[in-house]
């Protein structure tokens, strides 16, 4: 057999691969979303799952505790990855140590990272199972994920950028946060946005964090301090991911397969929104500004 | 005389309070991580230094019996076998199919491969593991369970979903590995007459090899790390797994389970926390494989320029 | 190693060096260069890669802060600039930098422009709109863009953001202008059009100019400083140093026999 023959062969058996994982993996989104679309309605999303087998307050939870995570974590990882990318000498100990570090905090096991919120937050804080202790624990598994994103597009704005700043007197500080941030602004949304989905679906950090339970919330009691206010920090709050988790070790059998499926979907929808988002950013933005 | 020179100015102000603050949150993030490896190896080592479990025994034997306080037998190697069977399974079904779906973005038909098929992998990226679980859960397992017999819990679908959750994971990163090879060598490769094949095998495998070493590696401890979808399929018994289709139980699952139902301090809490232990070592010396992989190649690289 | 300097009055000058040694970790750069920097003259900084020429520039505006040791002194207008008192951002008002690749801040024309007079304290907007303005007619690019201040910097051909970020640096209305290789990266048009520029700017700038391209040092300096390996060679009048150099290494370098 020559050459060419083998060439015409393993081509065809690479196309032919790829075609059948495509299909599998399209089938297997088409069919989660299929299989529940017919759970999600306007009474699945506004009732509460002690009451009923709505999804309500799940909803809420889940994305109060992913805005409570960014709000703690970017800056902190904004000015951690300047300091790894724009201050610290890239070849001095203090840098490869901090980003060794880092690297072995983004590959830790989410259970890890949950067990340790666990132990500092609920156990010695003594903040209990709250949207608190679940949004710092998520902060935890967030922060070297986005230090790490972010790093890589500060990187990406030229170092004479820099240089010309400050050649031209502006105080390094403000040649970083007029010149250099916003011109690595839409590589940090699209990383932003990435980490966005990872922590609305992650459940292993947040089921011995924010816990398990969801109590059903008073949505016209905006007080923070009130036990069934939403707003509430100290109470335990069930996410989607952790809900679908639950009902099914629970086994409450048809109705936590529709209740899952459902669920899935919203939580699906929500992940190829952020996709798109940040596909904008990466390609739509960066078109504007970029060199 | 140019006095100005020597005056302070808001620009000093302005770079000061930026080093603090940078520095300051590069601090946090370097103490949390501290505080991390720290607590989780102190804790993990009460078992051994406090309820004076022979720790030789710990990683041999294979019950997990902490009711009897005055004889506690146990060990965690029924957890290590069923984690490392899952994990080397999973990824042996998975590399090859990553492998292929990689070199159709990038050598193929970069233009399919951009819109349609990579994604697609992305959007797998980002689907959470507790669906893969569900998913796991109800239609995997009673399809084993009619072909197999038996309840279906076990290795073998803990292995398939692991293979499905690493899959985009390796693949974006063997994507990567393959367009870091420079367009040029394969121009280059063309023009000696060489067939797509040709050039795939001899060229693109061989130079970004070590690259696509890391992507397995990093595809492994993925699997090797993932706790609920493992633990929704896999039955979730202390046993070695003797067939493919023993429940068993993993040391994240085993961790997701019971870790709710300790109390801390005790012995039964102190062992799940020489897993988490166990589990964290895993991590760093699967981090520590992939930088060694890159450190060699780079060394090389750098030889034969 | 030979050396050979005719170097102008101290007093006439606005930059003097003296027994200046550079050094990157353990590796010397730069050894023992003393030169004086005429005012309102262009002294053009020649010598084959890596004899240390863009090293010394840098220092002279503080640039090499943090990357390179420098010892000795460096005097701006009798004021030694290496004092670690002075104020770095005070000074790069007064000494300004152009470097080899066009880098205009991925903002509008006018952001580009506005900025670095922002930073330095002045919100007065007709003020800034004037200085703008004359900037932009000193560097000719005010026919080429038009009045549309708006549009984005890098949306500019390569020359005209050269020509932008040398207007840039003029709006400070720095007393000594610092030039690494400028033009190496521009069409023979653009070049053309900086050098016109340079030239109309040594009425009240101080100009020194780090170049590979002999033909342009012949040009437009007044003064040649020739560097090989890590050390000021010859210095001379421009005429001198390449009609008629000193030192048989200079006459080498700039009859192109290596370099």
């Amino acid at each position: 057999m020559n050459r060419y023959r083998v060439n015409q062969i393993m081509t065809g058996v690479l196309n032919g691969v790829t075609f059948l994982v495509v299909l599998f993996i399209a089938s297997f989104i088409l069919y989660l979303l299929a299989s529940g679309m017919t759970a999600v309605n306007w009474h699945f999303l506004t009732t509460s799952s002690e009451v009923g087998l709505g999804i309500r307050d799940q909803l809420f939870n889940s994305l109060y505790l992913l805005l409570l995570t960014q709000l703690i974590s970017l800056p902190i990882a904004l000015g951690a990855a300047m300091a790894l990318t724009l201050y610290a000498d890239s070849r001095s100990k203090l840098a490869s140590f901090a980003q060794g570090l880092i690297q072995i905090l983004s590959s830790l096991p989410s259970i890890i990272v949950g067990l340790f919120g666990f132990l500092i937050l609920v156990l010695k804080f003594n903040l209990g199972f709250s949207i608190i202790s679940g949004a710092l624990a998520l902060t935890f598994f967030n922060l070297p994920i986005l230090t790490q994103s972010i790093a890589v597009s500060l990187q990406g704005v030229p170092d004479e950028v820099m240089q010309s700043g400050l050649a031209l007197g502006i105080s390094k500080w403000h040649t970083i946060t007029k010149v250099i941030l916003p011109e690595a602004m839409p590589g940090i949304w699209s990383g932003i946005v990435i980490s966005a989905g990872r922590v609305f679906g992650e459940a292993a950090t947040l089921i011995y964090t924010a816990g398990q339970s969801a109590p059903t919330l008073d949505y016209t009691n905006w007080n923070p301090f009130n036990p069934a206010s939403p707003l509430n920090i100290f109470r335990p709050a069930e996410t989607l991911a952790v809900h679908i988790w639950k009902v099914n070790t629970e086994s409450l059998g048809q109705d936590a397969a529709t209740v899952s499926r459902g669920t899935i979907v919203i939580l699906i929808l929500v992940v190829l929104l952020f996709n798109l988002v940040a596909r904008y950013f990466s390609t739509t933005m960066r078109k504007k500004v970029g060199r | 005389m140019n006095k100005q020179l020597f005056n302070s100015s808001k620009e000093i102000r302005q770079d000061k309070l930026g080093r603090l603050l940078v520095y300051s949150a590069l601090t946090v993030v370097l103490v949390l991580a501290c505080a991390m490896l720290y607590f989780i190896f102190s804790k993990g080592i009460a078992t051994f230094t406090q309820d004076h479990i022979n720790f030789w025994d710990f990683l041999t034997r294979s019950n997990w019996n902490t009711d009897n306080l005055q004889k506690p037998d146990l060990g965690a190697w029924a957890l290590m076998v069923t984690s490392a069977e899952t994990t080397l399974l999973a990824v042996l079904v998975t590399t090859p199919l990553a492998l292929v779906i990689a070199i159709y973005i990038v050598v193929m038909s970069p233009k399919i491969g951009g819109r349609i098929v990579q994604p697609l992998t992305e959007l797998l990226l980002g689907i959470p593991s507790v669906v893969y679980g569900f998913v796991g859960l109800t239609v995997l397992i009673p399809v084993l369970r009619r072909w197999a017999g038996g309840t279906g819990f076990g290795v073998l679908a803990a292995a398939l979903v692991l293979a499905l959750m690493i899959l985009p994971t390796i693949t974006s990163l063997a994507v990567e590995a393959l367009n870091g090879v420079p367009q040029s060598y394969q121009t280059f490769a063309y023009s000696l007459g060489c067939t797509k094949w040709q050039v795939i095998v001899h060229v693109l495998l061989k130079i970004s090899a070590p690259n696509l070493l890391v992507a397995v590696i990093f595809g492994v401890a993925r699997a090797f790390g993932e706790a609920l979808a493992v633990q929704m399929v896999i039955g979730n018994t202390v046993q070695l797994p003797l067939g493919l289709f023993t429940p068993a139980a993993t040391l994240t699952s085993k961790l997701t389970t019971d870790m709710g139902n300790t109390i801390d301090g005790t012995l039964a809490s102190n062992a799940l926390w020489s897993l988490a232990l166990l589990l964290l070592v895993m991590s760093l010396i699967f981090n520590l494989l992939a930088k060694l992989v890159l450190r060699r190649s780079q060394s090389r690289e750098s030889i034969s320029r | 190693m030979d050396t050979y300097l005719n170097l102008p009055a101290a007093t006439d000058s606005d930059i003097v060096a003296k027994n200046v040694n550079i050094y990157y970790g353990k590796q010397q750069a730069i050894t023992n260069c003393s030169a004086n920097f005429p005012r309102h003259q262009i002294t053009a900084l020649i010598g084959p890669s890596g004899s240390g020429k863009s090293t010394f520039l840098r220092s002279i505006n503080r640039m090499n802060d943090g990357i390179a040791r420098v010892e000795g002194e460096l005097l701006y207008q009798g004021q030694n600039l290496l004092d670690s008192r002075v104020n770095v951002y005070n000074l790069r008002h007064q000494i300004g930098m152009l470097f080899q690749k066009p880098m205009p801040f991925a903002k509008s024309i006018y952001e580009n422009l506005a900025l670095p007079l922002h930073e330095a304290g002045n919100h007065n907007q007709a003020d800034i709109a004037k200085r703008i303005d004359h900037v932009l007619k000193m560097v000719d690019l005010q026919h080429e863009i038009g009045t549309d201040l708006n549009q984005s910097a890098l949306q500019l051909s390569g020359g005209q953001q050269q020509r932008l970020c040398l207007a840039r640096t003029l709006l400070l209305e720095p007393k000594v202008l610092l030039l690494d290789e400028p033009a190496s990266a521009l069409d023979p048009i653009s070049t053309a059009k900086i050098e016109t520029n340079l030239l109309s700017l040594k009425a009240h700038c101080t100009i020194i100019i780090v170049t590979h391209n002999l033909e342009q040092a012949s040009r437009i300096s007044d003064y040649t400083a020739f560097f090989y390996q890590g050390q000021l060679a010859e210095f001379d009048r421009t005429k001198k140093v390449f009609l008629n150099p000193t030192l048989a290494m200079t006459e080498r370098y700039v009859s192109g026999d290596f370099g």
